[in-house]
């Protein structure tokens, strides 16, 4: 029974990646993409993973792939358009040269013919936390740093600063000089406005 | 029962496509940032085969740190990708060589 899932999950994803790369449209391109995010949740699953798999969805299918579409649609459809070069089948022979070169090789390692665990029904979810906070804790907050970090690159890169903005420039308070602020003048005395 | 073979095929298979599509839209930026994610996927499904083939939680804790550098990447490339179409009206990686080496 998980086999049939397996291939039906396995034969979608891989048509799906197919039409990522092969999509006229940009749009097409990420809706296929979110196609094939959420059949990899499902193979996820599968495995037992299914923490993993659910982050992948909201993760991947609410956050990136929305920001891709977002992308996407700010930019003119006539830049997003696909543009192939013109050599497509000598990619796509060596490509393959590649792939059948790693296969060949996985035939011959025996540790892919060894069966998978049987499901054991418990969830790996608290498993995952176990490890995640005690033995990976730095690693942890590493990835929350850079996600900080990504954040404020984001920001920074994409930030257009207003000419009306009523900012404090404090380089230029302190290059302030008197001379070019303060005029004096002599006023004569006795004479009233 | 399921060997990790097939696993290791899809994962492949993926990772080609991927670089497929890396090289076929060798112009269109965005077409290169999906191709990178459908590469990552296809390591991320690698390291859970093999996470429940060993019964070994590592796997899964390093697929979690793939997910947040990939998010991580993804949005900066996405604001690199706005800032560049914003200054040069274009995001062809052909034409637009700053790079002049």
């Amino acid at each position: 029974m998980i086999d049939l899932f397996f291939y039906l999950f396995a034969g979608i994803l891989l048509g799906c990646a197919f039409g990522v790369i092969l999509a006229n449209h940009a749009v097409h391109a990420v809706l296929l993409l979110m196609a094939s995010f959420l059949n990899a949740a499902a193979l996820f699953i599968l495995l037992g993973a299914e923490f993993l798999g659910f982050i992948l969805i909201i993760v991947y299918v609410g956050a990136v792939a929305v920001l891709f579409l977002f992308v996407v649609m700010m930019l003119p459809s006539s830049l997003t358009k696909q543009s192939f070069k013109g050599h497509f089948p000598f990619i796509v022979a060596i490509v393959s040269m590649m792939g059948a070169e790693i296969f060949f090789l996985l035939n011959q390692w025996p540790i892919l013919q060894q069966t998978l665990p049987p499901e054991t029904g418990l969830l790996t979810t608290q498993e995952l936390g176990n490890v995640l906070y005690t033995q990976y804790f730095l690693d942890f907050q590493l990835g929350g740093l850079i996600l900080l970090v990504a954040i404020i690159g984001a920001i920074v890169l994409t930030l257009i600063p207003r000419s009306t903005s009523k900012k404090q420039k404090i380089s230029m308070q302190i290059s302030r000089q008197p001379r070019d602020v303060i005029t004096v003048c002599s006023m004569s005395s006795g004479k009233s406005s | 029962m399921m060997t990790l073979y097939p696993y290791i095929v899809l994962s492949g298979s993926l990772f080609s496509i991927g670089l497929i599509g890396i090289l076929l839209n060798a112009r269109n930026s965005i077409k290169i940032l999906m191709s990178l994610e459908l590469i990552l996927l296809s390591i991320m499904i690698n390291f859970i085969a093999f996470s429940k083939l060993y019964n070994d939680i590592t796997g899964q804790v390093f697929t979690f740190f793939i997910l947040t550098v990939a998010a991580a990447e993804a949005a900066i490339g996405l604001a690199i990708i706005l800032i560049y179409f914003r200054n040069k009206n274009s995001i062809n990686t052909e034409t637009d060589v700053l790079l002049k080496g």
